[in-house]
Order: C-alpha cells, then structure tokens, then sequence
C-alpha cells in the first residue's frame, strides 16, 4: 500500500511572514498527524478486536454446534476500539514545539521559527524563513494487513463448516430392553420382585437408554448384561427356594395320600405318628399349609389337603415353566422343579400297612435311652457307662530299634549317576553306621566298594588316626 | 616584578543577555557582523584555501576557547595563529614544545637580582604571558611542562610561589600538534584535551589551492593584513556574543545531543554503544552552546540554529568522546560517531510516533 502522503506537504509557506505562515502549517500539519495516528491506531485495535471476536465465535462454535445471536454482540467493540485508538493518538501526537523544532532543524531557518514561541522577533520575522513543511508518511502496510486477516478469520469462524459434534449417535438397544421389560414384568407378576424393585429396575434401564452411545456401545451392553445377570440371579434364587418347596410339598402331599389311602390298614398309633410327621410338614412349608391342624385330619381331610398341595406345587411348576420360557432359568433347574415334584403314594401306603409293627417296635426301641437308633443310637441318646477298666499290669514293652543299615543321606557321598539300578554288594556291612559298636543285625548289610580314587583319601584318615589311637578298620587295599 | 591581578578580564563581559527579552535589531548586529565578515574576509586573504577552518577558528576566538590544531608539518597552523595575531592586533608567543621544556620554560621564573633596593627574587614572566599563545608540537613536551597549562588555559591566571598572575585579557592558547611521528610523544590527557574548545584538523591543501600559494605567494610569505581589528572591536564583539539568543529546543538540541554520546544513554545510536567507552563532558554542552553562539554571530543572526550546532558539532565533540579498542580494530573515527548521533537525533526530532515518519 502507497504511504500516505500530506498533500500540502513539501510546499513552503509562503506568505509575506513566514514565521506566522510556518506557524499556521505546523498546526495544520499536527492536526493531520493526529488523524493518520488515529486511522492507524484504528486499524491496529479493530484488527486485534476482530481478532478476539472470531476466537470466541470459533470457541463457541464448536463447544455448542451452532452460533448463537449474542456473538454479534462483538460489534459493540468496534466502536470502542476506535474511541480507544483516538485517545491513543491524540496521546501520541507530538507536541506543536516539536513539530516547530522539525521544521526549523529541516528548513535551516536559523532558529528564529523555535524563537517566535519564546520571543518577539520584532524585525527578524520579515527575514525569517522560508520553511519547508516535512510530510508526513504513514506506514499502512501493517494494519491494513492486521485489519484484512482478522476480517478474514472472523469470516471463517462465522462460515466455517463444522462436524456435528453434539449429534450423539444413540445404541439401538430397543430389543434388548424390551426383553428385559417382559422379563421384569414376569418377575414383578410371579412376586419375586416386589413393585418398587420393579420400578427401580425399569429406571435402571431408561437410564442406561438414555446414556447409550454409539461411539462406546461397550458401556451400553455392560449395563445391560448387568441387569440380565440381575435377573437370571433373582429368578435362580427363587427357582431353587422352588425346588426346595416342591420337594417338601411332594413328600406331604405323598404322606397324606398314604396315610388316607392306608387309615384302616395301619394301627391308630401309626396313623397318629404319621399325622404328627404331617403336621411337622406343613409347619415347616408355611404359609397357609402352617396353620392346619393334623388332629382335624381324618381320611377326606387327608385327600382334600393333599388336593391342595397337589395344586399349589403344580402352580410353582408353572411360575418355573414361565420364568423357563423367559429364559430367566435353565432346562435343568425346572427339570429339577419338576423331578422334585414326584412320589408315590401308593406304596407308601402299601409299606405302612406291611410293616406297621415292625414300624412301632422299632420306633419303640429308638424311644430308650442309651440303645441308639436303628444303627448306633441317635445323637441324643443318653450314655450309659458299665465298670472302668484299670492299668495295672499293663504297660509297654520296651524293644530296641535295629542300627540303621545306612548312615544319615547327609553322610552319602555321591560316586556316580548311572540311569542302571545301584549295584551293591550285600556281604559287607556299611561302615558308617552312628551305632559303631553295635553289632549288625540280621537284615542285608551293604558292602560299598572304595573306589581306587578314594584310597588316597582314607589312607590319610589312618595316618591320621595312628597318632590318637589304633584305627578301627584296617585300610582297604 | 610581580603583579598580582584579582579580577578576571573574562569576567567583564557579562553573562546575562544584556537586552532583556528582546532580540538584536537587524541594524544593530550589523557592525558585528561586518566586523567579524572583515576579519573572515582578511584571513581567507591571507590564507588560501582555509575558509571553513577560518570560520571555525573565528568562531572559537569569540567564543573565547582554546583550539587544538592538528596537522602535516606545513601544512599552515602556525601561518595561521601568525595571521590572526596579526589580524586581531594581539600579542603574540610562540613556543617549541619539545620533552626538555620545563614549566617555568613557559610561565616564567623568579630570579635573584641586585636592585636599587637590594637584592630581591624578580619573576621574569614567561610566554603564557601574552594574548595569543601558539603551542607548538604540545604533545612533544613532558606531563609536567603541559599540566603547567591547566590552570592558565582554564583561569587564565599563574600561580607561582603561591602568588597568582592574571594573564592579559584575552588570552587564547592556540596548540597544533602533529598526528605522525608520535615516538617521544606524550599524548595529552583528557583532562587537558578537554579544556580545548575546538580540535581543528588541518587537512592538505589541495592542487588548485596549492597552484594559487605558489604563483601569488613567493617563499610561501602571506600578506600583510590590510586591515586589522582593535581590542575594542573584540571586546564588542564578545558583547555581542551574549546577546545572541539560544532558543530552548536548540539547548535542548545540544543537552541530548551531549547526552546520546554515552554509550549507557538510552537515546545513544548503536555505533556510540558499539565503539565509545566514554562520552561528552558538560563541558562540552557549554562548549557547543557557545560556538553555535558564534557561528550564528558569523551567519549575521541574532538566534542559534541547529545548523549552528551541527555546524561546529564535529570541532566541539571529536576530542572529548573516548573511543575503545574495538573502533580501533574496526577503524571507526570520532567524527563518525559525532555523524551518526546527529543522524540518530535528526530521526528522533520530533518524537514522532511508531509508523509516521517524516519526509
């Protein structure tokens, strides 16, 4: 860019007194000064507005999706800059006596310009002068590039294309919480779960709904496993509180068949047994079952009783059945359910009629204290003790062990490692033995061979020995 | 005899501007200027070739400074203080510094003679005793001889036997020495070169002014003055001096200018950083003040200029900035550097801001 130029700049002040004329332009020539300052201050604090003003358009931009109307707030600082750029200027001005001793030093004028302000040059001031106004050049090249790359970047910040960042791609899980909504609602109906457990569940999974995430999908099907689990757990638990319920409403249901079906077969002490083994049941079942009476059993009582539970056990089957076809349990826990369920009353009832003596004596026998049950006795049978029996006249015999046919391993000395079983030569005694003076017993004695390499070695064990006393073997040879 | 002088002759001219708030009339410094125009006139006569070194000696003798000249042997310094003893009608002394001078060789001695009154301790005043003092070769005599200088050259007075002479009024000391043959020498201390207003280099002639020496001037003799000028004329002039007018952005001018000299300044250019390892005394600020004085007086005005400044800033400067070794390696003079801190206050003038300049 061209530099600004004054354009009265370069011509002299003519007039019939220079000094005055000078003086006139040297306003002039502040005053113009003042404006170039303030275009260029201008320039310069708009281009670093406009530059601020884009960064926060583009940080806005991006950490929201979208531009929003109060960005254009930004232009309110425009009009600040240039206020702010004009005090600027009008701070940076030089002072009208430096722009007099400006144009005094570059006219050679002899110094009377710089004297007018102090003194009156009376006659001088017609041959002063005459002056020669500098002009004033303005660097424009930098705001005006400053200015050009801060619109532009505002421009690009406000029109540039950006990834749509906040559109967060959901996780299709719809099946899989609507398996798991059915698979509550069962719960919820079969009464494993009560209702408020049922809702804090079904919450559960809106939430994982609404925090699923495409980008992450692993969280999603983590929470989801979990509540699976959840389930599968809560329904096994009740599928073998089920089991076990069955079972003991089989046995009951079975004594009670066979009790009716066997009531005029079996002594009345017997049958009384039975309804008190019933009642035990029944109590130990609950529930409505605990509060039944087995003396108010008599025959019918017996077959209605074992109606119901013949009814409630076939209603647990069915609640394992839906819970099964929910995939909440397995095939083998509902065949358990299921298997749990059979009996046969009939040949109880056969077996009590047969053996109702047999049932009583025995019975009969447990009853006594200290003889035990069928086998040894219960655990609560009194203990009966007969005469003790002394220890006088017995006591242990003291026999002495056979010297060890071996030294200590620690002693052993390694003579070779051969992948052949250890040949030993079984008419000699080992010498090492820690009972020297013993003598052998009658068990095989290990002659060891001295190898050729150890008759150094124990050559210098008898000369040793012969100085403290007579050695005990002689030396091989 | 001894004679013992308590007030300075220098001080008879007063300091304060005599017209008061009012500049010298156009009709009034007229007969300075004409004056002073008669003497540049005379000695440019009597001198061929010489009119800037004239004018810059004129300019010192009015500004009442002492001024150094250096030269080539012949090439005109002692010609010329000879032309201005002439000219200015002032008694004039040469003396030969050489390294056996002592100092009473130059301020003179006390000796016993018979008088009629007995006998008695004389003081024969020496050389330093007369307007004009031309000091020749002054770098060729001991310390001692040129410290006897100071105090006549700063005080314009002698003390000997603890009595103190005034020196006749004015009294110039106008010294050369010579730039080659310097074995032997004793180069002058600061102290002393800057009692020196002006360093004045006298520079070769050159070949059409050495054609007009030698077919106007047989055995090289100069002519007579035709006309000469009275101590009063001086003494006017000197008045004069003090009523030109230095304007505030001119001292100002010179206080930075002295100032940019000292490498610590922050307004000193990079080559005064570079290559001075000290800068202008006040002396020198005063020193510049006064000469601008002068050369305003010799341009017919009442005011200074910064071309006054500029004009005798070399002749002021280039003696009392102290270069360091590395402008001796890089062959970097003192009048470089008085260039560039001219050019480096020319741009700063007007304290223009960053990015408008003047053109």
């Amino acid at each position: 860019m061209a530099p600004d130029t004054d354009p009265r700049g370069s011509q002299e002040a003519t007039s019939a007194n220079h000094v005055t004329a000078a003086q006139k332009a040297v306003r002039g020539l502040r005053r113009r000064c003042r404006f170039l300052l303030t275009a260029r201050m201008s320039l310069l604090l708009c281009a670093a507005w406009i530059f601020a003003w884009g960064t926060a358009v583009l940080v806005w931009r991006v950490t929201s999706g979208g531009a929003a109307l109060w960005l254009w707030t930004g232009l309110i600082g425009l009009p600040a800059a240039l206020v702010c750029a004009f005090l600027l200027a009008r701070r940076r001005t030089p002072a009208y006596s430096s722009l007099l001793a400006l144009v005094e030093r570059r006219s050679r004028g002899g110094g009377f310009l710089v004297t007018s302000r102090e003194r009156d040059l009376g006659a001088w001031a017609k041959e002063a002068g005459p002056y020669q106004l500098p002009r004033l050049r303005v660097q424009w090249k930098r705001p005006a590039g400053g200015a050009a790359l801060a619109v532009l970047f505002l421009g690009l910040a406000w029109l540039l294309p950006l990834p749509q960042a906040s559109a967060r791609q959901l996780l299709d899980i719809d099946r899989s919480l609507e398996e798991l909504a059915q698979q509550i609602d069962v719960l919820e109906e079969e009464q494993i779960y009560r209702e408020d457990e049922a809702q804090s569940l079904r919450q559960q999974m809106e939430e994982v709904k609404e925090q699923s995430d495409a980008e992450d999908p692993g969280r999603t099907y983590e929470a989801l496993d979990h509540l699976e689990e959840q389930l599968e757990q809560s329904a096994q638990q009740a599928a073998e509180e089920a089991v076990k319920g069955i079972e003991q409403m089989a046995q009951a249901e079975e004594l009670a068949q066979a009790l009716a079906q066997a009531a005029g077969d079996i002594p009345s002490q017997l049958q009384s047994q039975g309804g008190a083994e019933l009642q035990e049941m029944l109590s130990q079942m609950g529930g409505e079952f605990g509060q039944m009476s087995a003396d108010a059993f008599d025959s019918d009582a017996l077959q209605s009783l074992a109606g119901q539970l013949s009814l409630s056990k076939d209603g647990l089957l069915q609640s394992m059945e839906r819970l099964q076809s929910m995939r909440l349990i397995d095939a083998e826990t509902l065949g358990r359910c299921k298997n749990a369920g059979k009996n046969d009353p009939d040949a109880l009832a056969a077996f009590l009629s047969e053996n109702s003596s047999n049932i009583l004596a025995e019975n009969a026998r447990c009853q006594l204290p200290g003889r035990g049950g069928v086998d040894r006795g219960r655990g609560d049978a009194w203990l009966t003790f007969g005469d003790e029996v002394g220890d006088e006249g017995f006591g242990f015999q003291e026999t002495p062990l056979p010297p060890a046919s071996l030294s200590s391993l620690e002693d052993t000395e390694l003579v070779g490692m051969s992948s052949s079983a250890p040949h030993t030569d079984p008419g000699e005694a080992s010498g090492g033995s820690t009972l020297g003076s013993a003598q052998a017993g009658g068990g095989s004695a290990v002659k060891r061979t001295v190898l050729p390499r150890h008759r150094g070695a124990v050559q210098r064990f008898f000369e040793r020995t012969q100085g403290g006393g007579e050695p005990s073997q002689q030396p091989p040879r | 005899m001894s004679s013992s002088n308590t007030q300075d002759p220098n001080s008879q001219v007063p300091n304060s501007p005599s017209s008061g708030e009012k500049l010298l009339e156009p009709e009034e410094l007229a007969p300075y200027v004409e004056k002073s125009s008669a003497v540049l006139q005379q000695l440019d006569r009597m001198l061929l070739g010489r009119e800037k070194l004239h004018r810059l000696v004129l300019a010192g003798i009015l500004s009442r400074g002492h001024i150094l000249l250096e030269g080539l042997p012949g090439v005109g310094k002692t010609a010329l203080v000879q032309a201005l003893g002439q000219l200015l009608r002032l008694d004039f002394k040469r003396v030969q510094f050489t390294p056996d001078l002592m100092p009473s060789d130059i301020l003179g001695s006390h000796i016993l003679e018979e008088t009629p009154q007995g006998r008695s301790m004389v003081f024969h005043p020496g050389p330093v005793f007369t307007n004009i003092l031309l000091a020749d070769e002054i770098n060729r005599a001991s310390p001692k001889t040129q410290s006897a200088l100071l105090e006549a050259m700063q005080e314009s007075s002698v003390t000997l036997l603890g009595e103190t002479r005034k020196l006749p009024h004015p009294f110039f000391v106008l010294a050369s020495q010579n730039p080659i043959e310097l074995e032997g020498t004793y180069p002058l201390p600061e102290a002393q070169l800057d009692r020196f207003l002006f360093k004045l280099n006298v520079e070769h002639a050159g070949a059409e002014v050495l054609d007009r020496i030698i077919s106007s001037r047989r055995r090289g003799v100069m002519p007579a003055p035709q006309r000469q000028m009275s101590s009063e004329d001086l003494a006017s002039l000197f008045q004069a001096m003090e009523d030109i007018y230095l304007p505030k952005a001119v001292s100002r001018y010179i206080s930075r200018l002295v100032e940019a000299s000292h490498p610590q300044s922050a307004e000193a250019p990079e080559i005064v950083a570079t290559y001075v390892s000290y800068g202008a005394s006040p002396r020198a600020a005063i020193a510049l003040a006064e000469a601008s004085r002068a050369v305003a007086l010799l341009a017919g005005r009442p005011t200074v200029g910064f071309e006054d400044v500029e004009e005798v800033a070399r002749a002021v400067l280039n003696h009392r900035i102290v270069l360091n070794y590395q402008a001796r390696f890089d062959k970097v003079g003192p009048n470089q550097i008085v260039d560039e801190l001219l050019q480096a206050l020319d741009r700063r003038q007007a304290s223009l801001p960053e990015g408008v300049e003047a053109v």
